[in-house]
């Protein structure tokens, strides 16, 4: 089974990506992860 | 009191959570259940370190939404990453919408070396998508293919098996922009590229003069490295 990584900074277009990954995922039922990073502000 | 850290923490795992939650009903019809991961650090590194970790096949990243011109393709993560990673990596422009894959081009330097593993990655992939890839090879000059060239164009052909769209050779002086230019016109529905060609990714990524190609491009671009292979 394939694995997939889904990035996302939570902007519209970090989301956009992890609905297309989803989809890619489900087409290649795949597993999927979907990460989200945060960092204390400078 | 709650630390920084820990209200930081708290808003990034609701954050997460709330976008899987959108999408919960979409992932039970696909029969798909995300696993959410949430981490203090620096993305790259630690995309780079789950990327390692959990063997990942395919990283996805999407465009932090700034002006198409500033950040043609990135978030919070930086080119570094797609220069360093050793995982295959998915670009997705901001209007992207996944359709199912049926044609990929596959854009290769004939000129270097053949990449077995390239190969059996797309021609596994492409194969449970049921889908086809076109390889395209760029140059600068208008002659014939040399016999080392000819020799691995069909090696490619033989390679992708059932999945093979062909090969195709056009002629363009700056290759990057004649790569965006082809996906503009004929539009697949990804664009694969593998180079171990110093700041080839660099530039296809910061493409200068095709800058605004590649901020037009709805196409997702497949990197993959010659590092991992």
């Amino acid at each position: 089974m394939l694995t997939i990584l889904a990035a996302t900074d939570l902007s519209n277009h970090g989301n956009a990506a992890v609905r297309y990954a989803l989809e890619l995922a489900g087409a290649l039922q795949a597993r999927l992860f979907v990460v989200h990073t945060y960092r204390t502000q400078s | 009191m709650h630390s920084l850290n820990t209200v930081l923490e708290e808003d990034a795992k609701a954050g997460l959570a709330e976008l899987l939650s959108k999408l919960s009903k979409r992932s039970q019809e696909l029969d798909i259940t995300p696993e959410s991961i949430v981490r203090y650090g620096d993305a790259d590194t630690v995309i780079q370190e789950i990327c390692r970790r959990q063997t990942v096949d395919l990283l996805i990243l999407g465009n932090k939404g700034k002006s198409a011109l500033d950040t043609l393709f990135f978030g919070s993560v930086s080119q570094a990453l797609v220069q360093n990673i050793e995982t295959p990596t998915l670009l997705i422009p901001p209007k992207a919408v996944f359709t199912g894959w049926k044609k990929m081009v596959y854009a290769v330097h004939l000129q270097e070396l053949r990449q077995e593993g390239h190969l059996r990655y797309l021609q596994a992939l492409l194969a449970q998508l049921g889908a086809r890839a076109e390889t395209l090879h760029i140059v600068d000059l208008e002659q014939p293919l040399h016999t080392a060239e000819q020799e691995h164009h069909d090696w490619l052909i033989a390679g992708l098996g059932a999945q093979s769209a062909g090969g195709r050779l056009i002629y363009g002086e700056d290759i990057v922009e004649t790569l965006y230019r082809y996906a503009l016109s004929y539009q697949p529905d990804v664009l694969a590229v593998a180079s171990h060609r110093y700041n080839f990714f660099e530039r296809l990524l910061v493409p200068g003069i095709s800058k605004q190609l590649a901020g037009k491009s709805t196409v997702p671009l497949l990197m993959l490295p010659f590092q991992g292979f």
